[in-house]
């Protein structure tokens, strides 16, 4: 089931799974979305599963992001996703 | 940029213009630049007091190069002659290349090389629509989309095989992330 939630992203990142990508039918998608924004777009992810990106708020501005633990982080603020 | 927040170019080889698109974790950095002497875009990867050019022998324009703590394979996604996007791999170890598009695919981008030497690729169908795929360090190609939409475009591949990227969801007319596991 997909959800768009950030704690549902850290579940699902928390539960490493030790194997490889080999089949596309059983890979498990999970939408992330910044809440309240226009657009979230994920570009990297490194090894202890903090990605960055950026997501266009209800303003259209455009944001980097860091997505770890439960928070998104950005130039301005830190705000907890719920 | 520094741990005390300041930022340094990244100018390899005399250039005037760069794009650095990823740095593994020993600070070897890679990416393109633009040859001063060519006027092409060329890619480059190395420690920065060390960047070696490469280049693509059938190629008219660099568009990203990556690589990962191994630093020995250096994943390319270029411009061919006809316009179209193709990858290739260098090895830094014997310099040659070896071309790794996604198999039908119009258009192949490499986007990533985790440290399994599994790339994850963006791909464009003869429809202009956007796919994802990755191919194993032994060469089998997996395809995947995201269910839920249309043009998966994957980003990244860490070393558990999470990969993430952005999708346009059924309905929607704007991107939203994805993460993604087998």
């Amino acid at each position: 089931m997909k959800v768009k939630s950030m704690p549902a992203m850290l579940i699902f990142a928390a539960a490493l799974f030790a194997a490889g990508i080999g089949n596309a039918q059983s890979l498990n998608f999970k939408t992330i979305t910044v809440p309240n924004s226009q657009e979230t777009v994920l570009a990297g992810l490194n090894n202890s599963n903090v990605a960055v990106g950026l997501y266009l708020d209800s303003s259209g501005v455009q944001h980097g992001m860091v997505i770890q633990g439960q928070t998104v982080t950005n130039g301005r603020h830190r705000r907890v996703l719920r | 940029m520094e741990k005390n927040g300041t930022f340094k170019d990244v100018l390899p080889l005399g250039s005037s213009s760069s794009s650095v698109d990823i740095i593994n974790d020993n600070g070897v950095m890679a990416g393109t630049y633009l040859d001063p002497i060519t006027g092409l875009n060329l890619a480059f990867y190395g420690p920065p007091t060390n960047f070696t050019s490469v280049n693509v022998p059938t190629s008219t324009a660099t568009l990203a190069a990556v690589t990962n703590n191994a630093a020995k394979a250096i994943v390319i996604t270029w411009t061919d002659p006809s316009g179209n996007e193709e990858s290739s791999v260098y090895n830094a170890t014997n310099g040659n290349f070896t071309t790794v598009n996604v198999p039908s695919a119009a258009s192949s981008f490499a986007d990533y090389i985790n440290n399994h030497n599994q790339i994850v690729y963006a791909w464009e169908d003869s429809s202009g629509n956007f796919h994802g795929a990755v191919r194993s360090a032994s060469g089998q190609f997996a395809t995947f989309d995201d269910p839920d939409g249309t043009n998966t475009e994957p980003s990244a591949i860490n070393d558990a095989g999470i990969i993430d990227g952005a999708f346009t969801p059924t309905g929607a007319s704007a991107p939203q992330g994805f993460a993604a596991k087998q």
